[in-house]
């Protein structure tokens, strides 16, 4: 059993594992683009690729146009894809790349340069996230924070309640 | 003429009374048969004699006339007697009436009396028979009030119980009123990265592991 780990670096726009296989795919595609042009007798330009695929290459100075390279990266890509460490972020609503692009690179900066974000959706949680490690559940939602805010509530409730009722507010008329 | 009748009458009957006493003290008792016998007949004849006197002095007119009186004296006492009858029934009557309408009024008021005691009795039944229904009301009314004051107590405690035990998400689910997609992820990012820098060694020996 190979106890491998991948030793690439991941850029922001390379989030999770379908990303991983997206790219993957991309350099299948790459590597057939290749030996066409070279049948033809053209040089192999790997200059038409995504910029996930762009970003990766750059991060990692890696030539496309080079076999081995794109098969050493192949080879990481699905090393990651098995292997990868992986953290699971909850949100209330769905996020849009930008944000993932912030998060995923503090993730990499902070926690691991490798690490795979896969995201999910659950509204009921309003605000913040859920983070999910390989052995931990981080519960940074607003509900979380307000079950253990509880007795700070059931006072906050109690004196609401007890205080006079405020007097009704007359509104204007235009 | 009733009194000449009358004066006729009595001469009549004392003429009667002599022949008689005349034979009877006349006769005298005899030793032997003959003088019985001879003393029969002419007691017979006298006797004989006395009753054609008396035919004499009662003739036909005389006894028609005596008949007349007898029947006016007859009608007269029929019409006084019929009058003190009348009179009679008359008071007897009245008496009667009276005595009917004492008796009947003795008797109506015995039955009002009987009446109203009876409708007396009858009103103090009911009145205790609505009195123990009230009573009976009045017990079951504090015993559901107190049954629905405890299930309402109860109630609340359970929905405040409910409340509490269910507080953060009750108010989690006010803030996802409130907020709606106002708090855009942006927004949290700050807190999201605040979180995960406070658990960031944790998270990273997680990852590393």
């Amino acid at each position: 059993m190979s106890t491998a780990v991948p030793t690439i670096n991941v850029p922001p726009l390379v989030v999770g594992r379908a990303d991983i296989s997206r790219v993957i795919r991309e350099l299948e595609q790459l590597d057939s683009t290749i030996v066409a042009q070279r049948i033809r007798g053209l040089q192999p330009d790997a200059t038409r690729v995504t910029q996930a695929m762009s970003d990766l290459a750059d991060l990692n100075h890696l030539d496309l146009t080079q076999d081995d390279h794109r098969t050493t990266l192949k080879t990481q890509l699905k090393l990651l894809k098995t292997k990868g460490a992986v953290i699971h972020m909850v949100f209330a609503e769905e996020p849009n790349p930008e944000f993932m692009s912030k998060m995923v690179s503090w993730i990499r900066e902070q926690l691991h340069p490798s690490a795979l974000v896969q995201t999910g959706l659950q509204p009921g949680i309003v605000a913040g996230c859920i983070v999910r490690t390989p052995s931990h559940i981080y519960d940074f939602s607003i509900s979380s924070v307000l079950k253990s805010k509880r007795p700070i509530l059931k006072r906050l409730i109690a004196e609401a309640a007890a205080a006079p009722e405020p007097a009704p507010v007359a509104e204007e008329v235009a | 003429m009733i009194t000449g009748v009358l004066i006729a009458i009595l001469a009549a009957s004392v003429v009667g009374l002599g022949v008689l006493l005349f034979l009877l003290f006349r006769s005298k008792p005899a030793g032997s048969a003959k003088n019985a016998t001879d003393k029969a007949t002419k007691r017979k004849a006298a006797s004989d004699q006395a009753v054609e006197d008396v035919e004499h002095v009662f003739n036909e007119e005389f006894r028609e006339e005596l008949r007349n009186h007898g029947r006016l004296y007859f009608d007269k006492i029929i019409g006084e007697n019929a009058m003190f009858l009348q009179q009679d029934l008359r008071l007897t009557s009245s008496q009667l009436n009276d005595y009917m309408k004492k008796e009947i009024s003795t008797k109506l008021e015995e039955a009002f009396g009987a009446y109203e005691q009876t409708l007396k009795d009858a009103q103090e039944a009911a009145m205790e028979a609505i009195q123990k229904t009230l009573r009976a009301n009045e017990e079951q009314q504090i015993a559901l009030t107190k049954q629905t004051e405890e299930l309402l107590a109860a109630e609340k405690q359970r929905a405040v119980q409910h409340f509490e035990d269910n507080m953060a998400d009750i108010v989690n689910h006010y803030l996802a009123e409130a907020f709606g997609n106002q708090l855009s992820l942006e927004d949290q990012l700050g807190y999201i990265v605040g979180e995960m820098e406070a658990n960031k060694e944790a998270m990273k020996q997680d990852m590393h592991a």
